[in-house]
C-alpha cells in the first residue's frame, strides 16, 4: 500500500477547484478528490435584508446561470407570503425559464461538453474547445447555435426587464406581460428553438451514435454509477424544470420519496469532510455510507440524466421520443455519466416545445400577472430545476419580512459526491502503472464535465473561467504531473 | 474610435467588485468624452462576446488572483490569455475563448482588447464593496486607466480633477 498523504484542512484551495490524484507504490490509483470552492457568509450577509431583495440580489452570486436563482428566490416568496400566482403570470415565467434551460443547455453541449465527442478526447488539447467543435462542424452551424441562443436570451431579457440579471419576477406574478410584437417574435423564436433541437439530437446520432469508440466510452464501466436520482416532477411524474415535487428514484428506478419542497429538510442531510469546504447533500433515510454507489448509500445525483430517471416521462411529444430511444439505448433507469450530455440534448427539445406550447396558450397574453401578497411572511421555500440540477431556496423572516435565515442549496454542491466518485472511478480505470498523460487526465475531466458544475463565483475574476487543476502526486506525495488551464503551469 | 470600459465582477462577492467600482469612476471621467461608453457586467462566458460586438477598441477591468499586493494592476492583451482558451472549464467561456469565437464566426468583435487586472484576495465571501485597502484605490486605478488609453482625449490632470 503506498503511503497515505494526509491532507491538512490548510491545503484546501482556495478559488479553484481541484482534482487530487493519490498513486500507490504501484503507480496505480489509491484515492482520488474533487475539491469544490465554496462561497462564505451567505447566511450573514442575508440577515437583515429585506426579503424583498433575494430574487434582485441571488443571481449575482453566479455569472453564469442567475436566471435559476431569480426563479428559485421568487417562489420562495411566493411561498412565504403564501401567495398563487395567476395562470399569466405563471406562463410567463415558465417562459422565462425554459428559455434560459434551452440556451443553458445548448452553449453546454455545443461549446462545453461537445469537444469531448464532436471533436474527440483524444484530439489534441489545442483542438478540444470552442473552436476545435466549430472547425468539425463549420461555420454555418456555429453561427446558427449563437443566433438561436441570442433569440432565445432577447425573450428572457424582454421578460426579465433587464440585460445582464432578469428581475421582473416578483412575490405573487411578474411585472410585465407581453405585447403583440413580443407574441409574433417569440412564437417564431420557440419554433426555430424546436428545429434547432431536432437537429441537435440528429447531429448526436450521427456523430456520437455512431461512433462505436464514443458509445463503448458512454456505457463503458469507467463512467457509471448506481445512485438514487432526484428531479422535480409533475403530479403525473414529467419533467418539470420549473415546479412540482421533489421525488427520488433507487438505482433500480423505482420511486423512493416523493415530497412537497417544504419537507427537503426531512430527506436531505449533509455531510463534512476535513478535506473539503462543501458539505456533501446525502438522503436521510438511506444514511451517509461514505463515496459509494448502490442501495445502501444515500449518496444522489441531479441534472438531466438524474431527472429522466427520477420521472416517467417528458411533458412533451418530442422529448418524450428523444427520452424512449435514450433509454432503449442504455437502459433504465440509466447509470451512464456521459449521458448527461444526451440527456441535456433531450432537455433541450422539451425546454423549446414548452415554449411553443406556452406562446400558443390564449392566457400568455392575459392581464392578471400578479397576485398581490397579503399573508403575514414565516418561512418560504422555492424550489427549480436549474440546468445542472435541484436548486433550493429557503428563507426564514419576521412578521415585517426582514430574512432571519437565508440557506442554499445549489445544484452542483447535491452533486459533488458523485461527482468525487466519478473522478475517482476514472482515475482508476484510465491511470495505471503510474502512466499519466495528457489524453488520460482528459478522460478524467471528462467524468467530472459531463455534470456540468458551475463555480459561479470563480467565473468572474480573469482570466474568466473556473480554474481547474488536476494533480497527481505519486506514492511519496510527490507530484508526478500537473494540468490546468491556466496561464501558468 | 469607438471605445468600450467594461468593468467585470460580482457586485455582491466583497473584492470581486473592484472592476465594478472602477469603472464607475472611470464612468464619472470619460462622461464628456465622445464615442467612449462604460458598462457594467455581471455575468461571464458568452455574455462578454454579446456586450463586446459593434465596438473598436475594448478595455477590460476586473479582478485577478496573481499574489501581488492588493491593487496591483497587471495590464495585458488577449494574447496573454491564448492558453487558457481550453475546454477544460467545466462551465461557461472565458474572455479569449468567446472573442476569438466571434472573429472566426465573422462577428464585429473589437479590433484591440486591453486588460487591466487588479489584484485582490477575498472573491468568496460574501460583500458589497472591496476591503478597505482596495476601495482606497478605485480612484488612482480609474485615472490610470483612462490617462493610459484615451491619452489626449482626456489629460491626466483633467482626469483627476473629474472634469
Amino acid at each position: 500500500m503506498g503511503r497515505r498523504v494526509t491532507i491538512d484542512p490548510i491545503t484546501r484551495l482556495e478559488g479553484h477547484g481541484k482534482i487530487e490524484i493519490f498513486l500507490d507504490n504501484k503507480g496505480n490509483v489509491e484515492n482520488a478528490y474533487f475539491q469544490v470552492p465554496e462561497m462564505r457568509g451567505f447566511e450573514k450577509f442575508s440577515e437583515g435584508r429585506m426579503v424583498e431583495e433575494m430574487p434582485r440580489i441571488t443571481p449575482k452570486i453566479c455569472g453564469v446561470c442567475p436566471t435559476a436563482h431569480h426563479m428559485a428566490a421568487a417562489k420562495a416568496l411566493d411561498d412565504l407570503y403564501k401567495v398563487e400566482v395567476p395562470r399569466t403570470g405563471r406562463l410567463i415565467r415558465e417562459l422565462i425559464y425554459n428559455a434560459f434551460t434551452f440556451e443553458d443547455h445548448a452553449i453546454h453541449f455545443y461549446f462545453l461538453g461537445g469537444p469531448d465527442f464532436v471533436v474527440g478526447p483524444d484530439a489534441p488539447k489545442a483542438e478540444r474547445n470552442i473552436l476545435g467543435v466549430i472547425g468539425k462542424v463549420g461555420l454555418e452551424i456555429g453561427g446558427q447555435v449563437i443566433d438561436i441562443r441570442h433569440r432565445v436570451r432577447d425573450i428572457i431579457t424582454t421578460l426579465g426587464g433587464r440585460v445582464i440579471h432578469p428581475v421582473s419576477c416578483l412575490p405573487g406574478g411578474v411585472s410585465r406581460g407581453l405585447t403583440e410584437e413580443n407574441r409574433e417574435e417569440f412564437t417564431k423564436t420557440a419554433k426555430d428553438a424546436v428545429e434547432f433541437a431536432k437537429f441537435s439530437l440528429k447531429l448526436f446520432e450521427d456523430v456520437v451514435l455512431g461512433n462505436k469508440t464514443y458509445v463503448d466510452l458512454i456505457v463503458g464501466d469507467v463512467y457509471q454509477h448506481q445512485t438514487y436520482y432526484m428531479g422535480l416532477v409533475t403530479d403525473d411524474n414529467e419533467v418539470d424544470f420549473y415546479d412540482g415535487w421533489i421525488r427520488v428514484v433507487t438505482p433500480d428506478g423505482k420511486e423512493f420519496a416523493k415530497f412537497k419542497v417544504q419537507d427537503w429538510l426531512k430527506h436531505i442531510s449533509e455531510h463534512t469532510e476535513p478535506w473539503s469546504y462543501v458539505k456533501f447533500p446525502f438522503l436521510k433515510k438511506v444514511g451517509w455510507k461514505g463515496f459509494v454507489d448502490g442501495p445502501d448509500s444515500g449518496v444522489y445525483r441531479v441534472a438531466p440524466l438524474a431527472r429522466l430517471n427520477a420521472s416517467e416521462k417528458m411533458r412533451t411529444p418530442n422529448s418524450q421520443a428523444a427520452r424512449e430511444q435514450l433509454f432503449e439505448t442504455l437502459g433504465f433507469p440509466s447509470h451512464h455519466t456521459l449521458g448527461y450530455h444526451w440527456a441535456r440534448l433531450v432537455e433541450i427539445m422539451q425546454a423549446a416545445e414548452r415554449m411553443v406550447e406556452i406562446m400558443e396558450d390564449p392566457d400568455i397574453m392575459g392581464d392578471n400577472i400578479r397576485a398581490i401578497p397579503t399573508e403575514t411572511p414565516t418561512r418560504g421555500v422555492g424550489v427549480v430545476e436549474a440546468p445542472r440540477g435541484t436548486l433550493i431556496h429557503d428563507y426564514s423572516t419576521d412578521e415585517r419580512g426582514v430574512v432571519t435565515q437565508a440557506n442554499l442549496l445549489v445544484a452542483t454542491v447535491a452533486n459533488a459526491a458523485p461527482i468525487c466518485m466519478s473522478v475517482e472511478r476514472a482515475a482508476r480505470g484510465l491511470i495505471k502503472g503510474g502512466k499519466v498523460d495528457d489524453g488520460l487526465l482528459n478522460m478524467v475531466e471528462m467524468a467530472f464535465r459531463a455534470y456540468d458544475p458551475c463555480f459561479g463565483c470563480a467565473t468572474h475574476s480573469l482570466p474568466g473561467q473556473m480554474p481547474l487543476e488536476v494533480v497527481v502526486r505519486d506514492a511519496d506525495g510527490d507530484v508526478v504531473k500537473r494540468m490546468s488551464q491556466f496561464i501558468k503551469d | 474610435m469607438k471605445t468600450l470600459f467594461l468593468g467585470l465582477g460580482s457586485s455582491v462577492l466583497t473584492d470581486d467588485t473592484i472592476g465594478l467600482f472602477v469603472v464607475r469612476r472611470v464612468a464619472e471621467l470619460v462622461k464628456d468624452v465622445d464615442d467612449v461608453y462604460t458598462m457594467e457586467n455581471e455575468e461571464g462566458g458568452f455574455s462578454l462576446l454579446d456586450e463586446s460586438l459593434g465596438y473598436d477598441r475594448m478595455v477590460v477591468i476586473d479582478s485577478i488572483i496573481l499574489g501581488n499586493e492588493p491593487g496591483t494592476v497587471t495590464k495585458f492583451g488577449l494574447k496573454e490569455l491564448e492558453r487558457s482558451i481550453h475546454s477544460c472549464t467545466p462551465h461557461g467561456a472565458n474572455l479569449a475563448t468567446v472573442l476569438e469565437l466571434g472573429r472566426v464566426q465573422g462577428m464585429a468583435v473589437p479590433d484591440e482588447v486591453i486588460i487591466y487586472a487588479i489584484d485582490v484576495v477575498d472573491v468568496l465571501s460574501f460583500g458589497e464593496e472591496p476591503t478597505p485597502v482596495l476601495m482606497e484605490k478605485v480612484d488612482g486605478i480609474a485615472e490610470r486607466i483612462v490617462r493610459e488609453v484615451l491619452g489626449d482625449a482626456v489629460r491626466g490632470d483633467k482626469a483627476a480633477e473629474g472634469k
